[in-house]
């Protein structure tokens, strides 16, 4: 199947930070959870594929079509929500709607109200007195209303109080499981992406740790804790990120069975979630 | 296009009672003028319509916003050019209705009509000047391009009254539109600020081009 989203050695320069060879692929009906702490390249990546900065090097496919050559046709087909609104705060929202509707070839109203009730945005309502969950949800009603075939989310939870973004994610869950498109989901809260992501990619320093389904990261990546004297006896090379403290040690390790017969017996194993694994192999990058 | 035309008189709908204000202020803090009154007001409440219409513009950060819908950036730059004549009209609109009404109840010994040469006067000015303005405002922004306003307020200002010298006061300078004015005078003017128009679209579109959002 050709991937919805490819990117292929996309590379930007900036004073004091570069994007380096960023390479990844979303196949369609996939969620991708776009990780990696704050300053990581997330945003810069997302803009790049959205043409709001210009690449150096490289290049960025979706559809299968070529991002600057035909990049109003891409964004004809494309639905996206900001970390901010970037919306016209005096306008109201079905003012605001009134402005980007008949932008898109392929709007629906029903769909637009079919949303805004389930959201229960208030149309009349100006955009300022939104509170911010509303205004995430307001652009994920604008979004999906001209039938998106791919999302693109720059940390749309950020700022969203636990109960917000919960409500947030059910929503964006039931959502995409009914129009079957698909996402790509920037975030640095990682339980956010436990629940609902198919595939991760995760970026640190402006280069790609890796980029793998969650189900494959869960089973090569175990979690190892256990007494420090247990790193002496040839564990350490093994381990991908390692925390230490004077009690013992927690580590992210790749090759169970071998670990598991150095630690006779022990260390304890876990199954990571999703922060775990970013932050151990963060950490171990650094070390 | 139409999208883009419809945000620029949405966004300012509210500031619509400030031009009210605004015009009717002038009226009579620029009384003096005579015959020209017209022109002046339509031209700087015009202008200030320019002006907000690019602050409207920052304070939403919008260029994210229009550069991620499948909006071509010359449209983001057209419209923005278009809306400029939008604003002319839409305020020799609103100056001829104070004026009547003032000139209805007497007040502030406004005698003056406007005139549709005071429009096209005032669109020549405003197109001028914002020819100048909005390469500037394309390629820096509303905020950065700050300082360059305040000197293109003063020109807006001053413009009227160049403008005015040309086609009323006979310079000596301009001899040769002698035979042609007040029509040939004006359509020249006209002519060059079309043409000026014209340039200044197609480098605002390359500044703007090479913006990042």
């Amino acid at each position: 199947m050709k991937p919805i989203l490819e990117l292929s050695n996309v590379s930007k320069r900036y004073p004091g930070f570069s994007l380096d060879k960023v390479s990844f692929s979303l196949e369609p009906g996939y969620i991708m959870g776009f990780i990696g702490p704050n300053g990581a390249g997330k945003t810069t990546t997302i803009k790049l594929i959205m043409n709001l900065i210009r690449r150096d090097e490289g290049e960025i496919r979706v559809f299968g079509l070529d991002s600057l050559q035909h990049e109003q046709e891409i964004k004809q087909r494309i639905g996206f929500v900001y970390d901010e609104g970037h919306f016209y705060e005096n306008l109201t929202a079905a003012e605001m709607t009134r402005l980007i509707a008949p932008i898109y070839r392929h709007w629906d109203w029903d769909f637009y109200e079919k949303y805004t009730r389930l959201f229960d945005l208030p149309a009349r309502k100006k955009l300022s007195a939104f509170s911010r969950g509303m205004k995430m949800k307001y652009a994920l009603a604008v979004a999906l209303s001209h039938r998106a075939e791919l999302l693109i989310m720059d940390e749309p939870t950020s700022g969203l109080d636990p109960v917000v973004r919960s409500e947030f994610l059910d929503i964006l869950r039931d959502v995409i499981q009914d129009e079957r498109c698909s996402v790509l989901l920037s975030s640095h809260i990682t339980s956010d992406l436990d629940q609902i992501a198919d595939y991760v990619t995760l970026i640190d320093g402006g280069r790609i740790v890796f980029s793998k389904s969650k189900e494959e990261l869960l089973e090569e990546y175990v979690l190892i804790k256990g007494e420090r004297s247990l790193l002496d006896s040839g564990l350490r090379d093994h381990i991908v990120g390692l925390k230490e403290s004077q009690f013992g040690f927690e580590g992210l390790i790749t090759a169970k069975e071998e670990v598991q017969r150095l630690a006779e017996g022990r260390a304890v194993f876990a199954r990571p979630n999703l922060e775990e694994i970013m932050l151990h192999c963060i950490r171990g990058k650094a070390q | 296009m139409i999208s883009l035309l419809y945000k620029e008189l949405l966004v300012q709908k509210r500031v619509l009672g400030m031009a009210f204000l605004y015009i009717f202020v002038f009226s009579f803090a620029m009384k003096n003028l005579g015959e020209q009154l017209p022109l002046a007001i339509i031209t700087a409440v015009s202008y200030m319509f320019v002006l907000y219409g690019g602050a409207w513009d920052e304070k939403a950060s919008s260029d994210r916003l229009w550069n991620s819908l499948p909006v071509p950036k010359w449209k983001i730059v057209g419209a923005k050019y278009l809306s400029v004549l939008v604003y002319v009209a839409g305020v020799a609109v609103l100056t001829w209705a104070v004026f009547a009404v003032l000139s209805m109840v007497g007040m502030g010994g406004i005698s003056t009509p406007v005139r549709l040469e005071h429009a096209a006067g005032a669109a020549i000015s405003v197109v001028g000047v914002s020819s100048i303005y909005l390469p500037v405002y394309f390629a820096l922004g509303y905020m950065k391009s700050r300082m360059f306003n305040l000197l293109m307020m003063l020109a807006t200002f001053s413009l009227p009254w160049l403008l005015s010298d040309l086609l009323v006061n006979r310079p000596a300078w301009a001899a040769f539109l002698e035979k042609t004015r007040p029509v040939g005078a004006l359509g020249l003017v006209a002519a060059f600020v079309v043409l000026l128009a014209a340039l200044s679209f197609f480098v605002a579109l390359k500044l703007y081009a090479r913006r990042e959002f």
